[in-house]
Order: structure tokens, then C-alpha cells, then sequence
């Protein structure tokens, strides 16, 4: 290699320079390689009886790497590397973890770039997918999977089975396991119809059940004044320039006409392909151009994003929209806070024919948790998240547990963010949840028997039922009463997954080759088109070239590619 | 301006020729070599040094093995940039934006600095001059926000006063025929109060016997404007204007990226985002320095082209 | 002629354009501060114009709050203090030989186009990281100054400026025996302060808002500048990526992804430095040669 180099570029000064960086790095990997060596922790004695959370004895050191929300907060005293969960690490595992560096938002992908670039790697690491799989693919990482059956405890087991399994299949490489997926939740991704309820009981309408009911209500927002401010300063319906949005998105509206804006559906013949060629898009995108020469949506819209359209409801200008379970949190609350009169209900989405509309949901695979190849003990890892699944997701934990490692009441600091490789069992839990509290509020349950975060919304709950917003109760009550209360977000979910409506997008890996090259012109190409034919520059009809332009320019390769994913990463095991 | 430096080039020539045979030349500039000598070091260090990770673009550069075991492609990066289905398109976008605002933000700055200039009350010129250039402390985000809703069609300043005198009511950011403009013109809002700072100080470098012999001329302000102030601020008007054609690659990526939408792709999009959207600059680090080590060979060659012409018609050696 | 009808036009219509145009610049500023003061929904459904509305001190009081904004802001005053004293110095050394003309200064031509390709080519970030690794600087301040401590374009300007300055004066303090260093620090220096205000005030902006650097170079946050600290803290999260889930286990991501609590960040971490400018003005006087000159 070197010589071929020096060939090329001979004489030049580059070359030096070339082979000085070189010769750099070459000696920077070496020194890196031989430092594990050091702490070596070769006297630990693994017990015959080692399971999911038993104790090494000495203790042994593990650096690490941590991605951060971007405002952490510590009670006085602590610290990244010393604080409730390093400790429990240490007395109760035996583990010191130490931190190598922290980071928060796009940083971190730079980080684990720096850190790969200059073999400056923790032992424990957390991975951006595709730094997943190609430092797995280089040996870098510890093999997991003689470990993973007999480490893992139950509770792992199950949080990483709450989606049935799928996300856990992706983090095999070659048939071997080297690390565990950061799940996310699916259901959580849904669309639903939100709508103002005192608008629709000013007006006299009902409570939409097909996408022409909306369309009428979305006229009515429009056209009668439904603020009485006497001026017509209200939209139809709120969308924004995004195709995929958790407020203002088409992706549930596009399901009215069984087509998906930017998911992969898998038919029933087992084949996958693209959401946004299906036939449906064409009607669906013909309707919403109807719509936008009606000035039923922005005319701006094309340039504004999920927060100006959130702007727009929070002001009380958008009383109807595609938006997702989050909603409470964000503008709709905002909403009612400027206007106490405001009163919000979210809707499973409708259908444009008789065929039911389902949702898509979506999940993206973004962190592993991994160890280095040259760790003694790579179980550790297995323990470590273990202890956290021990103490919040764990059915027997308890209130005390709960708060000395989740969220602190006192100081309202949540903990469980410090963890390394806290994981959710991100689809059962607001499920789990919205049946559990419900199940108390209806007198079927006791409070006492349900998991102990759920009693903690419970409490929020119901106080805000009993007091209202304005009398004493939790400023944020309403938040949780439109999350997982009666009328909430989740129940719209409930509905869905009870009715077997939700539409699991069938691909949610690294992005295929051909998409890492193609999918940004593709996208253009489909965003460019989509937003012609809304705003009326261009004819329904150029659809079907989109459609042939697609294909052409690669979506097919990409068709092919996302089928052999799926393919090999669920079908073969 | 050339009387200028002719003026310097005597004086120099007169200590150059003060004395010294060629050979202690060396020994005359050695002090030279010494001041130069500690920035020499950092910026084969920290410059130069890393230059050589330009061949990152040949490459296909995976940071998991070191520099040494890459797999050479030649000039496959670049093929697969320049191959990108909309490129020229992307490009042409790109130098149009990029040359409307040089030009911009070329004579802007200039104009404001003579207006400023005419200000005699103290306190309301440094009062102007700061808040002039308040806004290049702000970010494109913070902004993008601000600019959509005064810019908006429907309910914006802008266009309210637009409407008010009879006119069509204009869509700054969603029309791809405006989009361009509205950019050029944000731009410069942002940065001319920030530009007029280095000819602020230029002009207090002219020499005050200037102006009383231009006085005792005859010549009114307008004049001595003409005739003073301007050529004064000559050479750094030259020096950035070279250093500026060095920047037609540059159309601005985080203006564009906060302010653009498919909407506007066909004028709007360019190289910087183009490539951000292929994700290239985050993962695929051959191509992504590809782009970097074209943009940066355009630039420098533009820079030469500009250095020789500045020489060659104002016989002015700009840096 | 001073007072002539159309120099008293111009006067006032020089003003009033004047005026106008701070105001526009103003507007932004002016937002920005009444958004930070206000309360939350009200910001968030964009109704807040240039007073705030529903008065309320809590976002200051938020960021005042945490201990980490001052940490930030000390690291940011000792890079931008280290970064200003080492790159104003590293530029007179590098503009004063580099504004002599050939004659004098045979490889000036070399040198100028030595530094002229790092102005234009940069190595970036992977191969930068990589020698400031080697070099053991990474979680150092040093890593924030050494890497851009030669900045071309002030050397150019500064090569500029020295060379309006006279070259009699020169000539004279040569004749006297003095050396060129000397000549610099005596004759160059005290005529250039406008000039040296100039650059400070480039350098002292840059080392300010500079963020990146602090985001690569530095290993945890509790040694971000300030500036990193902004942009790592609100400027990133997306609220809509997460889920009610999330947002129940931390609610203070409301607050710290409202626009109240951004505005005052920017205003809180920006106001220094809006404050150096009007305080360098006093070196950017007109006719500071004069006397010299005539002396």
C-alpha cells in the first residue's frame, strides 16, 4: 500500500506529508492497541454460579463513551462519573465505569468519527448504526452471542421483545450478535386526527369518520369563523413542508388512500415496496391539490416546518391536523394555554373509501451498545444493562426504586439518563400503561397493583380530573391526562393495535447502498413533485412520470436491496 | 491609490539601496525570517500536516483502519459527485447566489462607510455603527424564523406595505423566480454593518493633509469623497475583492439550509446542501472532501487569476 | 459649501437613512429580547412582537441556574483572552515582513503564497483531529488556539495597513540604527492602533463564537466554551423526535426547547461580546497620524 503511494505521488511534498500523517497514525494505532494491556483485570475470578447480576470481585474498569440529551443536571456533588448509577455499577455489579467523553446532539456522530479515525475507542461504546456495523465488521467488537443467553436477564429479554423481537434481529452481523439495539417505540409513530373539540360543538359538526367528514369540517374551520373573531384569519387543515412530521403530516392522510409518504409497506405476498408509488398517491395527492385551490390549507405551508405550523395551533389559527402521540406535549398544549376555551380530542384517521386506514409506523435504528474486541469480560456490558431493566422496567420494582434511580420528585431530575444502555420496552410501556390507569379510573384495578411509574401518572391524572388546570393541579396535568387518561393518545393506539390497523413500515435499517447514493436525489425528485402538484404548478398527471423517473434512477435498485434486507435479516433466523 | 505605493516603493528602494552588498543581503532580511518563523511552524503543524488528508479524496476512506490501509479509487469521488443527477443545475445555482453576493457585499459596505463617514455628530455614528452590525451576531436559525413571517405573503411587512401600494403581494421564500433574490438580500442585510467596520478604520488612516489640500482645492465634500476617500479605501476594497471571487463556490450553506424548501430546489439548492442531503458529509468522507478539494482548487486558482489582474491593471500587489 | 441647500438635504437624508437602516438591523435584536422575557405559550404561538407579553425573568433565571454557564463563560474568556494575545502577535509578525516590497524582503513572495494555500485549502476535520491528537492537546484549551492561530485574512489585512503608514518614518528610525523589530514595535505599532483595534475586534468575534472546535476538541461538556455549551444545550433537540414518553420522564426538555428560554441563551451568551465593539470604537479616530507626521 505504502508503495504505491509513494509512487503516485513521488517527489511531491504532499507525499511527505502523506506518509508523515501516515506514519502518524500507523504508530498511534499501535501504542492505542497495546494500552488495554494496562488496567488488565486477568485476576477476576468469574463464580461458577455467574448470572445476569452477579458481582465481580475485585472490582474491574471500564471506560466508556455516553450521548447526552444536552442538559444534564446533577445533584450537588455529582457528576457524569459519579452519581447514582456509576455508584450502583460499583457496589452492586462491581463494574467502575469511567467516561471517556460525553456529548450531546449532532456532536456525537463527530465524536465517534474522531474516536474510530484515531483507534482512541472506549471499552464501552455506544454506536451510531452504521459505525455499528462497520467496526463489527472489522473486528472491533466483542462477539456477544455466546454470552447473550446466559447474561441477559429476563427483564432485557423482554424489553427487547416488546416489538416482538425485529430491532433486536438487526444488530446481528454475519449470523453473530456484537451488540444490543437503543429501541425505539413503533406505535408511538402513528398518525392521528387532531381536532378542537369546542370548534366542532360551535359548529355542529360531528366527530370525523371518513376523509370526506374531515374535508367538510376542514371547509367549516375555514370559511365560518370558528375563533368568532370575526376575522378569516383560521386554516382548514394544517399541513407543513415536511412529508413526515410528528405535527402537520401528510403520512396520515396519505393512509386514507392506502398510501405512504416515505415508508416501505410489505404486501401480502411478502413482497415490499415503496409507500409513496402507490396508486393511492395519485388520488391522494389530486385531493389535497383540490384542497389547496380551495384555501383550505396554508398557502404557505410549502415553507414552513413543524414548529411554525405548531405556531399556527398554539395561536389558535389550526384546529385540525395530522399530528402524533406527543401532541400534549407540544403546541396543542400551548394551545390551551393561551386559550383556556380550547379543547383538544385526537381521532383515529379516517378512510377516503371503505377499506379502514392504517397508520404507518416507523422506528430508526440509531444507537447499539457495544464492547471492545480486546474486553476481558464483554458480559459486563449484558450486566450493566441489565441493572437498569432491574430497576425501572423490572414489574416487581418498587415506588422508592423508582425514584432513587428514575426521576427524582424532589428535584425532578430523571436519573435513568445517566444509565448506560437504558432501554425501554418502548411498545408495551405507554400501552401497558393507558390499560393499567384506565383499569383504576373505571374501579377494575387497585391503584396499588399497578407498576409504579404508571401510578405516578395515575396521580397526575387524577388530580387534574378532580381540580381542573386552574385549581392547584400539576401545570402540566393535561399533558399527562392527553397521554395516557381517558380520551388520550394512547387510547387512539389502543384502538389501533386492537383493530390489527397499524402498518409496521418493513424497513427501518442502515440505509441499503444504493439509498446511501440515490436517496437524496430520489427525495428531491418525489419532494419537488409532491409540492408541484399540491400548490397547482404542476399537473396531477406528472405523478405517473415521477413514478417511471423513480424507478429509473434507482428506486428499483432500492425496491430489490430493501427486500433482501428484510429478507436476510427476518426470514433466514 | 498607485500614487501611493509608488511613494512607498521609493522609500523602500532608497534603504534597500542605503548600502549592503548581495551577499549580506541574507543577513539583512534574517530578522524577517525570525518574525515569520513561529506562525511557519504552527501552520506546518496544524495546517499543513492535516492538508495531506486531502487525500481522503481519492480515497475510500473508512476511519476504521488507519490512514495507511486506505483503498486508493483516483478520481472516483469526484466522478460520483459531478455524476449526481441535478448537479450543474445545483452548480449554476451555487455561483449565481455566490457572485450576487459578493458583489453585494462588496460595494454595500463600502457606501455605508462614506454615509457613516459624513456623520459628524460622534455619538450617533458609533450608535448607527453598532447596531449596524448587530445582526451578523445572529445565527441562520435564530433568523430563519423571524424572516419567514416577515417575508410571508399573507401576513408579513413586507408585503403588507407591498399590497397597501397596489402591488401583487410577492412569496420571498416560496417562489423559485424571488428565492434567489430574497437570499442575496438577507445576506447582505445580515452582514453589511459587520463589512463596514474594515473601512471604517481605513478611512481613519488617511493622512488629514489630504483632505486640506483637496480644501484648499476647492473641492466640496462630494469631492474629497471622490477624490480622497475613495482611493484610500482602494486597496482593501482591491484585497477583498480578490480574496471575494475566491468565494463564487460559497453560496452560504446555513443561510440556504434554514431558509430554503423543496419548493424552491430548482433555484435554491445548492452544492454546500445538495451534498448535506446526501449525507455525505456526516459518512461518506471521500466524496465529502472531493467536493471540499474542488471547491477549494476553484477558489485558489480564481485568487491567483484576481492577484495577477489587480497587479497587472492597478499595478498593485494586493497581498 | 459646508452649508450649502443640498449638503443640508443630504445631511438629513443621510440621517434618515441611516436611522432606518439601524432600525431594520435593530429589529431582529429587539425580538429576540422581548421573546426571552416572555412567557412560553405566548412565544410559541408567535405572537410576541418587540415587547414582551406576559413579562416573566424565568428563562435568565433558568440558565443563571446552572452552574455549567459559567464554567463555559470562563472557558470562553481564557481562550478568547489567549487566542487574542497569541494570534494579534503571531499577525504583526507574520503582516510587518510580509508588507516590505520585494526588494527588501527577497522570499517575501514565498512566504505569502505559503500562507495563501492554507487560507484556501483545509485538511478537514478528520486529519486536523488526528495531529491535535497526536500532539496530546485534545480536552485542551490549547486546541481551540493553536489550530487557527495564524489567520490569513487579518495578516492580510494587517499587511494592508502598515503599508498606508508612511515610509519616511521608517526610513528615519533605520537611519538611526535602529533594527527592523524595533522600527515594528516604535514606529509601526503605535500608528496602527485602529488597525490593531480592527483585527481585535476579528479575533476577539471569532474566538467567541467559535463552537465546533469546543464540540471536537473538548471530551465533556463541563470544559464546552460557551458557545458550544449554547449550541449543544438548546439548539439541537428536536422535541418532535421524542416521544410522551420521553417528554414524562423529562419535562424540563419543554422548557429548554422552547423559544423563550433559545432567545435569552443567545442573548445570555452573545451580550459580551455585542459589547466589545462600542468599546473598541474609541481607537477608530480619525487623524491619529497627524501628529506624527508633522512630528
Amino acid at each position: 500500500m505504502k508503495k504505491r503511494k509513494t509512487r503516485a505521488l513521488r517527489g511531491s511534498l504532499i507525499a511527505m506529508l502523506v506518509l508523515t500523517m501516515a506514519a502518524m497514525s500507523a504508530c498511534g494505532g499501535a501504542t492505542k492497541s497495546g494500552q488495554p494491556e494496562q488496567p488488565d483485570t486477568g485476576a477476576v475470578s468469574t463464580p461458577a454460579n455467574d448470572g445476569p447480576l452477579v458481582k465481580y470481585e475485585p472490582a474491574i474498569e471500564l471506560s466508556a463513551m455516553k450521548n447526552l440529551y444536552g442538559d444534564e443536571r446533577y445533584l450537588p456533588g455529582d457528576d457524569l462519573n459519579n452519581n447514582v448509577w456509576t455508584r450502583a455499577y460499583e457496589n452492586e455489579l462491581g463494574i467502575k465505569i469511567n467516561y471517556q467523553w460525553a456529548v450531546a446532539g449532532e456532536g456525537f456522530q463527530q465524536k465517534v468519527t474522531m474516536a474510530v479515525a484515531s483507534d482512541d475507542l472506549p471499552e464501552l461504546m455506544t454506536l451510531p448504526a452504521k459505525d455499528y456495523f462497520t467496526l463489527a465488521k472489522a473486528g472491533k467488537l466483542a462477539d456477544l452471542t455466546p454470552y447473550f443467553d446466559k447474561y441477559a436477564s429476563d427483564t432485557l429479554k423482554a424489553t427487547l421483545n416488546a416489538d416482538g423481537g425485529n430491532q433486536m434481529k438487526t444488530a446481528y452481523v454475519d449470523g453473530k450478535l456484537y451488540g444490543i439495539p437503543q429501541t425505539g417505540g413503533f406505535d408511538a409513530t402513528a398518525d392521528m386526527i387532531w381536532i378542537r373539540q369546542d370548534w366542532l360543538e360551535k359548529l355542529n359538526l360531528p366527530v370525523p369518520k371518513t376523509l370526506d367528514d374531515v374535508v367538510k369540517i376542514a371547509k367549516a374551520f375555514r370559511n365560518e369563523d370558528p375563533d368568532g373573531n370575526g376575522i378569516k384569519d383560521t386554516f382548514g387543515i394544517g399541513f407543513q413542508k415536511d412529508l413526515v412530521s410528528s405535527t402537520g403530516s401528510f403520512e396520515g392522510f396519505f393512509a386514507a388512500y392506502h398510501a405512504y409518504g416515505k415508508a416501505w409497506i410489505r404486501g401480502e405476498d411478502g413482497v415490499i415496496s415503496y409507500g409513496a408509488i402507490k396508486p393511492g398517491m395519485k388520488e391522494a395527492l389530486a385531493k389535497l391539490r383540490e384542497l389547496f385551490a380551495e384555501d383550505l390549507i396554508d398557502v404557505e405551508f410549502g415553507v414552513k416546518d413543524w414548529k411554525k405550523v405548531g405556531e399556527d395551533i398554539a395561536a389558535g389559527k389550526v384546529g385540525l391536523f395530522y399530528g402524533r402521540e406527543g401532541l400534549p406535549w407540544m403546541s396543542a398544549k400551548d394551545a390551551i394555554v393561551n386559550n383556556p376555551q380550547a379543547d383538544w380530542i385526537c381521532v383515529p384517521i379516517v378512510s377516503a373509501d371503505g377499506q379502514p386506514a392504517k397508520p404507518v409506523t416507523t422506528v430508526t435504528m440509531e444507537r447499539y451498545f457495544a464492547v471492545r474486541a480486546d474486553v476481558k469480560h464483554p458480559e459486563a456490558l449484558l450486566k450493566i444493562i441489565n441493572l437498569f431493566q432491574d430497576k425501572i422496567n423490572n414489574p416487581k420494582t418498587t415506588m422508592e426504586t423508582l425514584n432513587t434511580f428514575g426521576v427524582d420528585p424532589k428535584s425532578g431530575i430523571n436519573f435513568a439518563a445517566y444509565a448506560f444502555g437504558g432501554l425501554d420496552p418502548s411498545e408495551d410501556k405507554p400501552n401497558k400503561y393507558f390499560k393499567q390507569i384506565n383499569d383504576v379510573l373505571q374501579g377494575k384495578e387497585k391503584v396499588e397493583n399497578i407498576h409504579p411509574e404508571a401510578i405516578r401518572y395515575y396521580n397526575t391524572i387524577k388530580n387534574y380530573m378532580d381540580n381542573g388546570m386552574d385549581k392547584g393541579a400539576d401545570p402540566l396535568g393535561w399533558n399527562y391526562y392527553k397521554f395516557l387518561g381517558p380520551d388520550s393518545s394512547w387510547k387512539v393506539i389502543g384502538y389501533y393495535r386492537d383493530n390489527q390497523l397499524l402498518e409496521r413500515s418493513a424497513w427501518f435499517g442502515l440505509p441499503t447502498a444504493t439509498m446511501g447514493q440515490k436517496g437524496a436525489t430520489l427525495d428531491k425528485l418525489q419532494e419537488e413533485t409532491f409540492i408541484k402538484i399540491i400548490t397547482g404548478s404542476a399537473p396531477v398527471s406528472d405523478f405517473d412520470a415521477f413514478v417511471e423517473n423513480w424507478k429509473k434512477l434507482g428506486g428499483d435498485q432500492i425496491t430489490k436491496e430493501v427486500n433482501e434486507w428484510y429478507n436476510a435479516t427476518f426470514e433466514a433466523k | 491609490m498607485r500614487s501611493q505605493s509608488k511613494r512607498f516603493k521609493k522609500g523602500e528602494i532608497r534603504i534597500a539601496v542605503s548600502g549592503k552588498p548581495k551577499r549580506k543581503w541574507f543577513l539583512a532580511e534574517l530578522p524577517f525570517h525570525v518574525m515569520l518563523l513561529p506562525a511557519v511552524i504552527l501552520t506546518l503543524i496544524f495546517r499543513y500536516v492535516p492538508i495531506a488528508g486531502l487525500s481522503i479524496a481519492f480515497m475510500d476512506y473508512q476511519p476504521v483502519f488507519g490512514l495507511s490501509d486506505q483503498r486508493w479509487v483516483g478520481w472516483d469521488n469526484f466522478e460520483y459527485v459531478f455524476n449526481l443527477p441535478g448537479f450543474f443545475n445545483v452548480l449554476w445555482n451555487t455561483l449565481f447566489i455566490a457572485v450576487m453576493k459578493i458583489v453585494g457585499n462588496l460595494i454595500v459596505p463600502v457606501v455605508f462607510a462614506l454615509l457613516l463617514n459624513e456623520v459628524r455628530n460622534r455619538w450617533f455614528k458609533q450608535s448607527v455603527q453598532t447596531m449596524l452590525y448587530l445582526p451578523h451576531f445572529l445565527s441562520w436559525v435564530a433568523l430563519a424564523g423571524v424572516l419567514i413571517d416577515i417575508l410571508s405573503p399573507s401576513s408579513g411587512i413586507i408585503n403588507n406595505l407591498l399590497t397597501g401600494l397596489g402591488m401583487k403581494p410577492i412569496f420571498f421564500l416560496g417562489d423559485p423566480a424571488t428565492f434567489p433574490y430574497t437570499l442575496v438580500f438577507t445576506d447582505v442585510w445580515k452582514e453589511f454593518g459587520w463589512g463596514t467596520i474594515i473601512y471604517l478604520a481605513s478611512i481613519t488612516t488617511i493622512d488629514p493633509t489630504q483632505y486640506e489640500a483637496a480644501i484648499i482645492d476647492g473641492a466640496g465634500r462630494w469631492k474629497q469623497t471622490l477624490h480622497v476617500t475613495l482611493p484610500a479605501l482602494a486597496p482593501v476594497m482591491l484585497l477583498l475583492m480578490v480574496l471575494g471571487i475566491g468565494n463564487v463556490l460559497q453560496a452560504g450553506f446555513d443561510q440556504v439550509y434554514n431558509l430554503y424548501s423543496p419548493q424552491v430546489y430548482s433555484t435554491g439548492d445548492i452544492i454546500d446542501t445538495l451534498v448535506y442531503r446526501i449525507g455525505i458529509v456526516d459518512v461518506q468522507f471521500g466524496p465529502a472532501t472531493a467536493v471540499g478539494f474542488f471547491k477549494s482548487v476553484v477558489s485558489f486558482v480564481l485568487i491567483v487569476i484576481g492577484y495577477k489582474l489587480a497587479n497587472k491593471w492597478a499595478g498593485y500587489k494586493v497581498f | 459649501m459646508e452649508n450649502s441647500a443640498s449638503r443640508k438635504a443630504f445631511v438629513v437624508f443621510n440621517a434618515l437613512l441611516l436611522s432606518f437602516m439601524a432600525f431594520i438591523c435593530l429589529l431582529p435584536i429587539l425580538n429576540l429580547i422581548a421573546v426571552s422575557f416572555s412567557s412560553r405559550s405566548v412565544v410559541e404561538a408567535n405572537q410576541v412582537g418587540l415587547w414582551p407579553k406576559g413579562f416573566n425573568t424565568s428563562s435568565f433565571q433558568y440558565i443563571f441556574a446552572n452552574p455549567q454557564f459559567f464554567k463555559s463563560l470562563w472557558i470562553t474568556v481564557e481562550r478568547t483572552f489567549l487566542g487574542w494575545a497569541m494570534e494579534l502577535v503571531l499577525t504583526i509578525l507574520v503582516a510587518y515582513p510580509l508588507s516590505k516590497s520585494k526588494r527588501v524582503f527577497r522570499l517575501r513572495g514565498f512566504y505569502v503564497w505559503f500562507f495563501m494555500v492554507t487560507m484556501v485549502f483545509n485538511g478537514g476535520l478528520i486529519p486536523t483531529y488526528l495531529v491535535v491528537n497526536e500532539l496530546h492537546l485534545v480536552n485542551s484549551v490549547w486546541a481551540l488556539i493553536l489550530p487557527e492561530a495564524v489567520a490569513m485574512f487579518n495578516v492580510l489585512l494587517m499587511l494592508n495597513f502598515f503599508r498606508t503608514i508612511p515610509g519616511e518614518l521608517e526610513e528615519a528610525a533605520l537611519i538611526d540604527g535602529a533594527g527592523w523589530l524595533v522600527t515594528m514595535v516604535r514606529v509601526y505599532l503605535p500608528l496602527s492602533l485602529p488597525s490593531l483595534a480592527t483585527i481585535t475586534l476579528f479575533i476577539l468575534v471569532r474566538h467567541w463564537n467559535s463552537w465546533f472546535d469546543g464540540l471536537i476538541f473538548m471530551n465533556m461538556p463541563d470544559r464546552y466554551p460557551l458557545m458550544t455549551f449554547l449550541q449543544t444545550m438548546v439548539l439541537n433537540l428536536d422535541l418532535s423526535q421524542l416521544s410522551s414518553t420521553a417528554l414524562a420522564n423529562n419535562p424540563q426538555l419543554l422548557e429548554i426547547t422552547g423559544r423563550s428560554l433559545r432567545s435569552a441563551m443567545i442573548l445570555a451568551c452573545t451580550l459580551p461580546i455585542l459589547l466589545v465593539y462600542p468599546f473598541l470604537q474609541r481607537f477608530f479616530v480619525k487623524g491619529m497620524l497627524l501628529g506624527s507626521v508633522k512630528g
